[in-house]
């Protein structure tokens, strides 16, 4: 109930910032160099009066205000346009192409979390070892080399010099057979109907994307599990813990990193939406056909809907992911007050 | 100005690394401003009998596919790249410092506001933001200055809202007010000089994300285009080559970027651990 | 003869640190019986605690012991293993520490945290049951209730006394109780002292109390040793030391200490001040300040209830009371740092009370307030040396310029203030505690204020330093006709400052009085309640008892 109740809250809380987007978006619309009408029109030779029709149809010949409240319902009735350059609705190529970034940034988030976790708290446990070097040094690398370059870079050794990753293009080689269309997801839809071969085909596709985004997350993750353990490991009620003879695993284990772990879950979130960004620059390199290599083409090819559409989407699914968040930090820390 | 001097040279003998990436970051600022006369080849010009050569002793990163000498055009670039972080960071310090310092000092319902927003604004996605209002502003070097500088100012709202408003209730400040200085004045003369150090660490960890966020925007074909040299644009041509096996189109800029990276973050680490011996971790 | 619970020779302890080793005890050697009680007494930096986390291996990560040995019960455990330390602690060491709310988990219930001090037990349901028994010793009312609650839902007391459970859970044969009351209010200080003192004669356990408070000390423990500098200087029973103290340093020490009898000259070892007289005022003449009904609201939260006080010119006034008692906001409120939200405040019969804080600084009576504020170290501003800091408001407000007339008035206030004057170019860094309150004090004087606000100007210096700077501020009254508002929670400290005194609780005055008169003679209760708690020792009485 507590929870329900938070997450109600929560979500309220939310509204403005989801309105902030959409009023942006707008705003980006409208502060566009150059005439709306004319991207929409069927293309730079179009007529006068064909962009007047446009125009008229678009409602843009209203006044600002009348047209953000168009603008507004309609967002809110799921109608963010058409884009240009695929010929169907914005809604139905964001759902189509969604489950590809979202597979792709779920893996690497798992990987980044699984490598970063235990590097960070081995290095905090055992500060000044080698291991601790390493990973400090891992964590100054990491956030030095941009995901272009990293990806570029993996597709060169593993690819072009020892052969063992398939070709960097796509979720899948072209001469495989897709799954059926259950959830979008290669690797479930795989699995849901049994097709091993065909997982382990989406699977070497999805390795080197997925370590190259984890690659760019890593360091992060790392840094901030080691910094906050390290501060954790130092704090006063660990000494009563150890003051009261509990053994050495379960000061680390049940007073060290349950506290630890705050800090570092509110980074997931932060985290998480850096991957969104990220996400653009991996699907590009890897010609992965997710929202980000999406939103992309239609940008560079002055075709707008699209791209606020996608801006919506990425607001929506980080208002779902700090929700979550919050919801596991409050279940996490008795601290934060239920209000 | 020289015991500073001195007392700097002092400080970066005990911080071998610190001096490294001192001298690297010295390097690169020399690089932008001498390239012309140190660049060994026209970073433009095209020589297309020559192109696609690995590193050579002529080429010393190779050629790329019209023939242009890679170490040229990085070299070039490095000024651009530089001016980009630079001035984006320095619009977002300098509007960021007074507006967070402001409010932190002040707290009340604006600064729960400004704070609410920043939150938002910092776990958004921020390279999305960056893209999508290049998009809106138009296709300019201008305006990716612009994008990276909005993205940044969150980080340094925050960062001043948080540090002025550890201070504000500190008997100095209240002693400034009895001495009879005012509120602005308190803000300004003695909150922000106060902060400063603090900031120029944040300063330098930002350069490096701002360099790899205009690189970033550049590579997608945003902002700056061919064939002005810059390494976000260079990755992005070599790309093409990569499956061929011409590996230094991608991995000499990639390096570049990484080096100018890594010699900011580090000057920020260093810089934070000689301000404050207590957070070196 | 038999073999002493714990016994140290000739402790040595370091700490690495970037600048070298700190050598922060050298050898120290002591011992104590079981059941006996032992204080041990020093300022900070002294290595009174770094002894007591030697002896438990509690030390950072930087410290080590490096030379001398430590015997349990005979045995040498000066190098036992982590598991045979860890077997000792707990279940024969046990330790409460300082700044209880820190001290415990915050993300676990206390009830666990109990439950975790008394280790595997015989089946979870009795652990509970044990639990529970524990924190029912500790007084916890409601224990049934409060077992799964959070230290942030409790008082910093109640989780001093959760931290007692803890570590007497495995009945120890000797408890180290790290400054247990330190930054808790005098009431609270005494029910737990109490609670610590009764719970360690019950069962039979040694008590090692570390304090800087010598009153404290002497109050619950039967023998005192005082450190210095990390060496031991004297040690002796509490009577003996209080009456006969041997060592300079202790001799300086129990001088220093303020007790319900001291004064102000006492402190320093000087004959006591005449009483001051006052040439008589010309009739007419309106209170130097005068507050009616003032309040101050922070949201629903009365910080400040319908006080009301006069101030004559060069008169001194005491204002003492506990945390959340309001004294900290009344003092702001008369500097005109922060707004009132009713009532009026008149200097000079003038209302300066309706002038906002905003454009306080540009009143002429900004010069004629000043205040001193509480932790010297916070008071300073690190970028400025000690000659800006004093130089600040003669340069705002005295408009005086740069040259020689600025830097002879600081040197001036230096001299008042007793700092040397090749301390001026210093920066607060570069400043001992003592010294920073000096500059603090030279900077509220330069411009000759007539109303001094002292907010706590003592709280965080050590009691010798304490002394000295009580002792300062006194003369400087005497001298100047300056009239004090003196804020503190230590009733020693007001009664011996203070002509008349304030008694506050919860934002209003309980009792206001001359302050020989009000302390000897209190007429409200809880006045009374505060006076009965300040740890106090009274060798005479200890004797006759």
């Amino acid at each position: 109930m507590r929870v329900l109740r938070r997450i109600g809250g929560r979500l309220l809380a939310s509204l403005p910032a989801l309105l902030g987007v959409v009023v942006f978006t707008f705003l980006l619309m409208r502060v566009l160099p150059g005439d709306p009408a004319v991207f929409f029109s069927s293309g730079p030779n179009a007529g006068q009066a064909e962009i007047d029709a446009v125009r008229k149809d678009l409602g843009l010949d209203r006044p600002i205000p009348e047209q953000l409240l168009r603008y507004l319902y309609d967002v809110g009735t799921g109608n963010l346009g058409r884009s240009l350059t695929t010929g169907q609705t914005v809604v139905h190529d964001l759902g189509e192409r969604l489950p590809a970034s979202l597979e792709l940034t779920l893996c690497a988030l798992v990987l980044a979390l699984g490598l970063a976790l235990p590097l960070g708290i081995l290095a905090a446990v055992r500060p000044g070892s080698a291991i601790d070097h390493a990973v400090r040094m891992v964590c100054t690398l990491g956030v030095c080399v941009p995901t272009f370059v990293s990806g570029l870079l993996l597709v060169y050794v593993f690819y072009v010099q020892f052969g063992i990753a398939p070709d960097p293009t796509g979720r899948l080689d072209i001469f495989a057979a897709s799954p059926p269309d259950i959830t979008g997801f290669l690797l479930i839809d795989f699995a849901l109907v049994g097709d091993w071969e065909g997982w382990q085909a989406a699977a070497a596709q999805l390795v080197l994307p997925a370590l190259t985004m984890a690659l760019f997350v890593l360091a992060p993750l790392a840094r901030m599990t080691r910094a906050s353990m390290l501060s954790v490991l130092g704090s006063d009620f660990i000494r009563t813990a150890r003051s009261i003879g509990l053994s050495r695993w379960r000061v680390v284990a049940v007073y060290g990193l349950r506290n630890a772990i705050l800090p570092v879950l509110t980074i997931i979130g932060i985290v998480f939406s850096t991957m969104l960004g990220a996400n653009v620059l991996v699907e590009k390199v890897f010609s992965w056909p997710g929202i980000g290599s999406y939103a992309l083409d239609a940008l560079l090819a002055s075709d707008y809907a699209p791209v606020q559409g996608f801006v919506l989407l990425m607001a929506a699914v980080f208002v779902m992911v700090n929700l979550l968040i919050d919801v596991l930090y409050g279940i996490a820390d008795p601290r934060v007050s239920v209000a | 100005m020289i015991a500073t001097l001195r007392h700097a040279g002092w400080v970066l003998r005990g911080n071998p690394v610190t001096a490294v990436a001192t001298l690297g970051a010295v390097l690169l600022l020399m690089l932008a401003a001498f390239a012309p006369w140190l660049m060994p080849y026209d970073p433009i010009e095209s020589d297309v009998a020559s192109a696609l050569q690995p590193p050579s002793a002529a080429h010393w990163a190779g050629t790329d596919q019209l023939g242009r000498d890679i170490l040229s055009r990085l070299m070039a670039a490095t000024r651009l790249d530089l001016a980009i972080a630079a001035s984006a960071v320095g619009v977002s310090f300098v509007l960021g410092a007074v507006i967070g310092s402001f409010c932190g000092y002040r707290g009340g319902r604006l600064d729960r506001v400004v704070g609410r927003v920043v939150d938002v604004l910092m776990a958004f996605p921020l390279f999305v933001l960056a893209m999508a209002l290049v998009a809106a502003l138009g296709n300019r070097v201008e305006n990716i200055i612009i994008a990276t500088a909005v993205i940044n100012l969150p980080f340094y709202i925050r960062f001043a809202r948080a540090e002025v408003n550890v201070r504000r209730d500190a008997g100095w400040v209240e002693a400034a007010r009895a001495g009879g200085e005012g509120h602005l004045s308190v803000v300004l003369r003695f909150l922000l000089p106060n902060i400063l150090p603090a900031m120029a660490v944040q300063i330098s960890l930002n350069l490096g994300w701002a360099i790899l966020n205009a690189a970033g925007l550049s590579f997608l074909g945003l902002g700056v285009t061919a064939p002005t040299p810059e390494w976000g644009i260079m990755v992005a041509e070599g790309a093409r080559f990569i499956s061929a096996g011409q590996w230094w189109l991608v991995a000499f800029p990639g390096l570049a970027l990484m080096l100018a990276v890594l010699c900011f973050n580090l000057l920020g680490d260093g810089l934070r651990d000689i301000l404050d011996p207590r957070m070196r971790t | 003869m038999s073999t002493p619970l714990l016994r140290i020779e000739d402790l040595h302890v370091g700490f690495s640190t970037r600048a070298g080793e700190v050598k922060a005890v050298r050898g120290v050697s002591l011992e104590i019986e079981p059941g006996a009680t032992l204080g041990i007494v020093g300022e900070s930096g002294s290595g009174k605690s770094v002894t007591a986390y030697a002896v438990t291996r509690l030390l950072d990560r930087a410290g080590r012991i490096t030379g001398g040995r430590i015997f349990f019960r005979g045995r040498d455990i000066t190098h036992a293993t982590g598991g045979d330390m860890q077997a000792l602690r707990g279940g024969a060491i046990s330790m409460v520490f300082q700044n209880p709310r820190a001290a415990l988990n915050p993300i676990r219930s206390i009830g666990r945290q109990v439950m975790d001090a008394l280790g595997a037990g015989s089946g979870a349901g009795s652990l509970r049951d044990q639990a529970l028994a524990l924190l029912h010793a500790v007084l916890i009312r409601d224990p049934e209730q409060r077992f799964d609650a959070y230290p942030h839902e409790m008082s910093g007391g109640m989780c001093q006394r959760v931290m007692i459970a803890m570590a007497i859970a495995r009945a120890p044969a000797l408890l180290i109780a790290d400054e247990p009351t330190t930054g808790l209010d005098v009431t609270t200080q005494k029910t737990v002292m109490d609670l610590l003192a009764r719970l360690t004669a019950e069962r039979d356990m040694a008590l090692i109390l570390i304090t800087h408070d010598l009153g404290l000390a002497a109050q619950y423990c039967g023998q005192v040793a005082v450190m210095q500098d990390g060496e031991i200087v004297e040690r002796a029973d509490a009577v003996t030391l209080f009456q006969r103290p041997i060592h300079p340093y202790s001799r300086r020490l129990v001088a220093a200490s303020p007790t319900p009898r001291s004064t102000v000259a006492e402190l320093v070892g000087e004959a006591p001040a005449p009483p001051l007289t006052r040439a008589p005022e010309p009739a007419g003449t309106p209170p130097l300040l005068e507050v009616q009904g003032l309040v101050k609201r922070y949201g629903r939260v009365t910080a400040v209830d319908d006080v009301s006080f006069t101030l004559r010119p060069g008169e001194s006034l005491g204002l003492v009371g506990e945390s959340g008692s309001g004294k900290s906001t009344i003092s702001r409120l008369i500097c005109r740092l922060i707004d009132r939200s009713a009532g009026d405040v008149l200097f000079r019969g003038e209302d300066i009370g309706g002038l906002p804080a905003r454009d306080f600084h540009t009143s002429p009576f900004r010069r004629e307030i000043q205040i001193v504020f509480q932790d010297p170290h916070e008071s300073l501003n690190p970028r400025f040396s000690a000659f800006d800091s004093i130089a600040h408001p003669l340069r705002r407000l005295g408009g005086l310029k740069e040259g020689g007339a600025l830097r002879h008035c600081v040197e001036e206030c230096a001299h008042r203030v007793g700092l040397p004057p090749d301390l001026l170019s210093r920066f607060p860094h570069q400043l001992s505690g003592g010294q920073k309150a000096r500059v603090g004090i030279a900077r509220a004087i330069a411009l000759k204020p007539r109303l001094l606000v002292l907010d706590e100007p003592t709280a965080a210096l050590d009691v010798s330093v304490q002394a000295l700077i009580l002792k300062l501020l006194d003369d400087l009254r005497r001298q100047e006709d300056l009239a004090f508002l003196f804020v503190s929670h230590d009733l020693n400290v007001v009664r011996m400052m203070c002509e008349r005194t304030i008694v506050l609780r919860q934002g209003r005055i309980v009792e206001q009085g001359a302050s020989e008169a009000l302390f000897a003679n209190p007429k409200a209760a809880y006045t009374r309640e505060l006076l009965a708690a300040i740890p106090h020792f009274d060798p005479e009485a200890a004797l006759v008892g």
